[in-house]
Formats: structure tokens, C-alpha cells, sequence
């Protein structure tokens, strides 16, 4: 990290610090929540098959 | 310091995380990983900020905004949603008016549907395994009731399920689950997952196929099982807790109106069809059952494979990793939020192989997987 001092680029000081040059990129996540329910493959959204407007 | 996941286990070059109380997955790249860990060994914000400073160099400000990132994240996993619902109270509906029994393995279910209109939505999935019977008592039985413009489902006079018509699809899940219960002599406990998914065997070897709705997933099991694969399941695939295994749902296979010449080439009896209800996306789906034969055992899956079918395209079959895959799966099956499931979840997918399978033409899909299948005999 001495080359940081040196006043170096933003660029040039993530090709150096090897494996936290990533912190840059911060990392992505996705987040899943399986089903609460067992279900079959649902119907057209927001479609209503008895026409009851249940 | 918030805690973090309860499983942790690394696919190539992602992580997948479990959280127990929420049931929560998540899936991480490396980077997050490295940042998420340093967090869970630090002991205050400032330690965090110390130790990554000293391997990086980054600016304070910075890294308090990647420590306010990470406390986000895992405040969400923790979370419970909206919909982690109470039980429901213990009811009894009448017995209704239409009563249908049907043979499933050894046993016999009844299903009572207040009207034809009710019986429409959900006796064509299970059409084909319909008896007549007038004499016996059934195992279990079903009430299945529009009141009050809301379906209500019980289950041997325990209110199991109550939704709107719309949401039909939820009592179909908890029907077909019953079903698969009564053919495997089994109760949900007895299962990691019922997953949104269609399943074949080859060579004894289990195919997942996932993919979102109109992605050709029923199309191409019912066109693998014409042509010498057998049917496991379609549209939800039980994977069982005690032996990994994937099991049979006795289900019919539906086919969309778009696919219903394609495959009706491949099952010319047309006497075994059964029409559902007419759908704005789907067109009228016909339920063709295709099981041979219900193997008690399972199958041992290896394969999971992300089905897009597109009209005259190239035929690409490509191995990915997990995290191009299981998405879908994870987002619209049911998993068990049992501890025990999810670490048998984890081990399961650990020993499956991820593709993409991009087709127009099934008959070029057909030698790719018997030739996968014949390798790992």
C-alpha cells in the first residue's frame, strides 16, 4: 500500500492490492425467499378463473 | 454486530447462504464474500474500518458505507416477510356435492368440489387416476369450496388452505402434495422441497429441468419421455429428506395450446387427454398423463438444467454455475425451513452439475442428454 502514498491513480492502487481490489466492485447478492406454501405454477397474474373477482 | 447465515457453502466462484429463522437464501460473489467475512470477525464498526484500512488503504468514509451496506444486508435476511403467516384455525367445511375418488398408489382419495366449475380447475391434473367407487371408505378426503368468493381447501375436515380464485394455484400445490404423500405413504415432513421444476430419468440418473413459465420445460419432458426417458414429474418436482432423492408426481403433464400438435404427434391417444381451464398466457391446457410406471425409490439427480426454448435458435448446452441456475428454483418452490432439510438441501446441490440448454429443435436435445446420462453410468 506504500505506492498509495506515492499518489498513484485510483486504477493503478487496485491492480496493486490484489485480492481486497475487489472491495471496489463491492461485491454483488441477491437475496431469495423460497415459497411459504407448496403451489403449482401459478396462473396469468391477476387472472380470475370463476370470474367472481375473488 | 448483527450475526450472519446459519449455512455457508461455496459453488465455484459464488457462496450460498442459508439464514434459520427466515428461511432465507442468498447467493454471494467472492468480493461480497471477502467483505461479509471481515465483519463477521470484526467485534465493533471501528475494528472493521482498522483492519481493512490496513490491507487497503481505502478512506474511512468509505468503508463505513460498505460496514452500513453489510448490516443492511443481513438486517434483510434476518427479516421475517409479510407472509410468514399464522396456521390457520381448525375448521370443517359441509360435505359438498360433487365427490370424485381417485387411486392413488394403494390408497384412495376423495375429493368433494362444491361445483363443476371448482372440480374444472383441479380434478384435470389427476384425471387420469379417477375410480369408481361406490363401496369402500376412502384413506383421506378433500373439500375443496368457493364461499364468499375465496377457495377454501380442507383436508380429512382440517382447513388446510383459504385464497382467493385467483390464487388457485396454491390449493393445487397443497392438493398435489397430498397426493404425493398418499402415493409415497408420506407426509410433508418427509421432504426437503416440492420444487417448480419437470423431471426425467435416464440410465436411473435424474434430470431438473427449471426455467420461467413459457421456457418449454413441460414441452421437452413430454417430448424426452416419448422418446425413450422416463417422466419423474412436471411443473413440481418432491425432493424426499431422508435419501435425496427425487420422487414421482403422479400428476398429468399440462401442455400449452401453442405445444399441444408437437407433443400430440408423440401421444397420438387422445382419449387419455383431459382439457383445464383456458388460460389469457397459455391458451387451453390439456393434461396428458405420461407416467410408465411409479419406481418407489426415486431417482438420484445429478443434473439441473436451465430450459429457454425459442423459436429457430441454435442449440447451445453450456456448463454454468450454480448461481445461473438455482435462482428460479429457490424463488418459486416450496423448501422446507427445517435445519436439518436446508443442510440436505446444501448437500444436494453440491453434488449436481449446472447447464443452460438453449433450443428450437428437442431432437438435437435428445443425444446431448443421452450422451451426459451414458458418461456417468
Amino acid at each position: 500500500m506504500k505506492n498509495q502514498k506515492k499518489g498513484i491513480t485510483r486504477k493503478e492502487a487496485i491492480k496493486k492490492m490484489g485480492k481486497y481490489a475487489a472491495i471496489t466492485a463491492v461485491g454483488t447478492y441477491t437475496i431469495l425467499n423460497p415459497l411459504k406454501a407448496q403451489v403449482t405454477s401459478p396462473p396469468d397474474p391477476g387472472g380470475d378463473p370463476l370470474g367472481v373477482g375473488g | 454486530m448483527i450475526h450472519g447465515p446459519d449455512i455457508v457453502n461455496s459453488f465455484g466462484s459464488h457462496f450460498l447462504l442459508w439464514f434459520a429463522k427466515t428461511n432465507t437464501y442468498s447467493i454471494i460473489d467472492t468480493d461480497f464474500q471477502e467483505i461479509l467475512n471481515v465483519y463477521l470477525t470484526s467485534k465493533s464498526q471501528s475494528s472493521f474500518i482498522k483492519s481493512l484500512q490496513v490491507e487497503t488503504g481505502f478512506s474511512t468514509t468509505f468503508l463505513k458505507s460498505q460496514y452500513q451496506r453489510i448490516e443492511d444486508y443481513l438486517t434483510t435476511c434476518h427479516t421475517l416477510t409479510d407472509s410468514d403467516t399464522k396456521s390457520p384455525d381448525l375448521i370443517e367445511i359441509e360435505p359438498l356435492a360433487n365427490s370424485k375418488y381417485y387411486q392413488i398408489g394403494s390408497k384412495v382419495l376423495e375429493i368433494q368440489y362444491n361445483d363443476q366449475r371448482i372440480q374444472q380447475l383441479f380434478h384435470p391434473l389427476i384425471a387420469h387416476l379417477h375410480i369408481n367407487n361406490d363401496l369402500s371408505q376412502p384413506d383421506e378426503h378433500v373439500r375443496i369450496k368457493l364461499a364468499e368468493k375465496k377457495l377454501i381447501m380442507s383436508l380429512n375436515d382440517t382447513l388446510t388452505i383459504q385464497c382467493q380464485t385467483s390464487d388457485y394455484h396454491k390449493i393445487q400445490g397443497k392438493l398435489i402434495m397430498q397426493v404425493i404423500n398418499l402415493l409415497h405413504e408420506t407426509t410433508d415432513q418427509d421432504w426437503v422441497g416440492l420444487l417448480h421444476a419437470s423431471a426425467v430419468s435416464k440410465h436411473k440418473l435424474g434430470i431438473l429441468f427449471t426455467g420461467s413459465s413459457g421456457s418449454g420445460k413441460s414441452t421437452l419432458v413430454s417430448l424426452l419421455v416419448s422418446h425413450g426417458f422416463e417422466l419423474i414429474a412436471d411443473d413440481t418436482v418432491p425432493l424426499r429428506a431422508d435419501d435425496s432423492r427425487l420422487y414421482h408426481n403422479p400428476g398429468a403433464v399440462s401442455v400449452k395450446a401453442s405445444a399441444l400438435s408437437l407433443v400430440s404427434k408423440y401421444w397420438p391417444n387422445e382419449s387419455s387427454y383431459t382439457k383445464g381451464l383456458r388460460s389469457k398466457s397459455k391458451g387451453a391446457i390439456t393434461y396428458i398423463p405420461m407416467h410408465k410406471d411409479f419406481v418407489k425409490s426415486g431417482a438420484d439427480c445429478k443434473y439441473l438444467i436451465k430450459v429457454n426454448y425459442q423459436p429457430n435458435i441454435e442449440t447451445e448446452f453450456t456448463e454454468v454455475g450454480l448461481e445461473e441456475v438455482i435462482q428460479e428454483v429457490i424463488r418459486e418452490s416450496w423448501i422446507s425451513p427445517n435445519a436439518e432439510h436446508a443442510h440436505v438441501f446444501f448437500n444436494w446441490l453440491d453434488k449436481l452439475r449446472f447447464f443452460n440448454l438453449n433450443y428450437s429443435n428437442f431432437k438435437e436435445v435428445i443425444p446431448i442428454l443421452e450422451q451426459l446420462t451414458e458418461s456417468d453410468r
